[in-house]
């Protein structure tokens, strides 16, 4: 298998071009609450600044996303990671990494950079505590060559945070 | 339907490859026959379109898009008809929507200058300024009336409900689920095989037997497109993107065989060449394509010079993107 990092490094394909040129029509006149893209003449990678919702654990705290798109988007999906520093939450690690199960196997072509970042902020937001997940250590070290997120064989045990 | 306008030799290629889809056909190589058959018609199409004949042209290549998509609609002759296409319709209705706009202009100043004259006859017998607030409303008025008549030709948004949920375009084939959500045919049969046996919005198992095409969709899509000829623009200005692949340049080799074959040809895919060149990419990412395409040119004069070869360019008018093949002569 050819590794995601070197795959998403090719160039988007004609449908995948037209798909996103629309959703970043979309996205600029009805942006989802709480995200700004930072505007770059790259269609292939969107850096989207997050601000955590009040009345949660992350009010107002900064973050940025990192999206990158594949050849064959939206066949497969976009990979979203945090850029450093990630927010302390169970299910992101302190690489970036982040265990949501529609960006690995659960992924939808109907899906969109828009319905993925209220998900994660609806994840973000129902955190009941500020903790890395249990196994953060080895799961940082076992990526340390690179790998994407993508090549990890994820369990998504838990659905409640 | 007589072809007069286009060129001779243009003809007999398309003439030739009918033939040859005549002699298939009796030799029951069906496959083969329907393929020169789609050429024949998208050729003949091209030409008609070069000679600005859109409406001849269109039906030409509605012909080549109906018998390509029946023998095998993922194709790339298929995906490459339906740009040239719908580039054609979106010209033909920017022609005519250019003159109507024209007339409706004309018929505007005419109006308000009426509406002007009566005003001032009617002021100078009636010395009653009351008069003056209807004028106001009825010049406000003319106005409505005329923008709401150009409404139809100014683009804006295709609604949500002519649009697949994958593609975010609107409909060309559109197919619908058992949970009643329509998609594009060829996508959808992606994600099928892709990603996976279910309903890309509902989640629910789908196999590709199951689609059904929604003809509804299709009537409506082709209504709104009648009304709205700008929908068939994509969101980028830019010709239709054509990937080069050998089997593409050995058919257009196919339709110049009248060439002499005996010089190397050196097919040169300009479009994307533009796209990756530094030198030229610079040019052409600012959208100055004359200035990419000019220099591209140089470049090849001179590599021919040295080889002594002929280019054949590929995808690279100025705009539109018309012809696909130019021709230099060395």
């Amino acid at each position: 298998m050819t590794s995601s990092s070197a795959a998403s490094r090719k160039a988007l394909s004609k449908i995948a071009c037209s798909r996103l040129q629309k959703e970043l029509v979309e996205w600029e006149v009805n942006p989802p609450t709480g995200f700004k893209h930072k505007v770059t003449d790259n269609l292939q990678r969107w850096i989207i600044e997050v601000v955590g919702a009040p009345g949660t654990l992350y009010e107002s705290e900064k973050y940025q996303l990192q999206v990158d798109f594949p050849e064959h988007y939206p066949m497969e999906a976009p990979q979203v990671i945090f850029l450093h520093p990630a927010p302390l939450h169970p299910h992101i690690y302190s690489n970036g990494h982040i265990c949501l199960d529609i960006l690995y196997d659960s992924w939808s072509p109907a899906m969109t950079v828009s319905s993925v970042c209220i998900s994660i902020l609806s994840m973000l937001s129902s955190s009941t505590a500020k903790q890395r997940p249990a196994d953060n250590d080895r799961y940082v070290k076992n990526c340390r060559n690179g790998r994407s997120p993508k090549e990890t064989r994820w369990w998504f045990h838990d659905d409640k945070v | 339907m007589a072809p007069l306008p286009v060129p001779t030799s243009v003809a007999k290629q398309a003439e030739q490859l009918k033939q040859d889809g005549n002699s298939y056909f009796k030799k029951e190589r069906l496959g083969a026959a329907i393929d020169a058959y789609t050429e024949a018609y998208y050729m003949l199409g091209l030409a008609l379109l070069e000679k600005h004949d859109y409406s001849g042209g269109i039906k030409e290549l509605e012909k080549a898009l109906e018998l390509g998509r029946g023998a095998n609609p993922a194709s790339y002759m298929v995906e490459e008809i339906w740009q040239v296409l719908s580039t054609a319709k979106y010209m033909e209705w920017e022609d005519s929507s250019r003159k109507r706009a024209s007339r409706l202009q004309n018929l505007r100043e005419v109006c308000e200058k009426a509406l002007i004259d009566y005003y001032l006859i009617d002021a100078s017998e009636a010395e009653d300024s009351s008069r003056e607030n209807d004028h106001f409303q009825q010049s406000e008025y003319l106005h409505e009336v005329f923008d709401k008549a150009a409404q139809a030709d100014t683009p804006s948004e295709v609604p949500d409900h002519l649009c697949c949920k994958i593609t975010l375009d609107i409909f060309r084939d559109p197919v619908i689920t058992p949970s009643g959500i329509t998609y594009e045919r060829a996508v959808l049969l992606d994600h099928l095989q892709r990603v996976g046996k279910f309903d890309p919005v509902t989640r629910e198992p789908l196999e590709p037997h199951q689609l059904v095409p929604n003809l509804a969709i299709k009537e409506a899509v082709q209504a709104f497109l009648s009304d709205h000829g700008w929908a068939y623009k994509g969101p980028d200005q830019a010709p239709p993107r054509i990937t080069s692949n050998v089997k593409h340049n050995l058919q257009f080799l196919r339709l110049w065989r009248g060439l002499d074959t005996a010089v190397p040809v050196l097919l040169v895919d300009g479009y994307n060449v533009c796209g990756y060149w530094a030198k030229l990419k610079k040019h052409f990412m600012k959208g100055r394509l004359d200035i990419a395409r000019q220099k591209l040119i140089d470049e090849l004069m001179e590599f021919s010079v040295l080889k002594g070869d002929k280019v054949l360019f590929h995808h690279l008018q100025q705009k539109p993107s018309y012809s696909c093949c130019g021709y230099l002569k060395f």
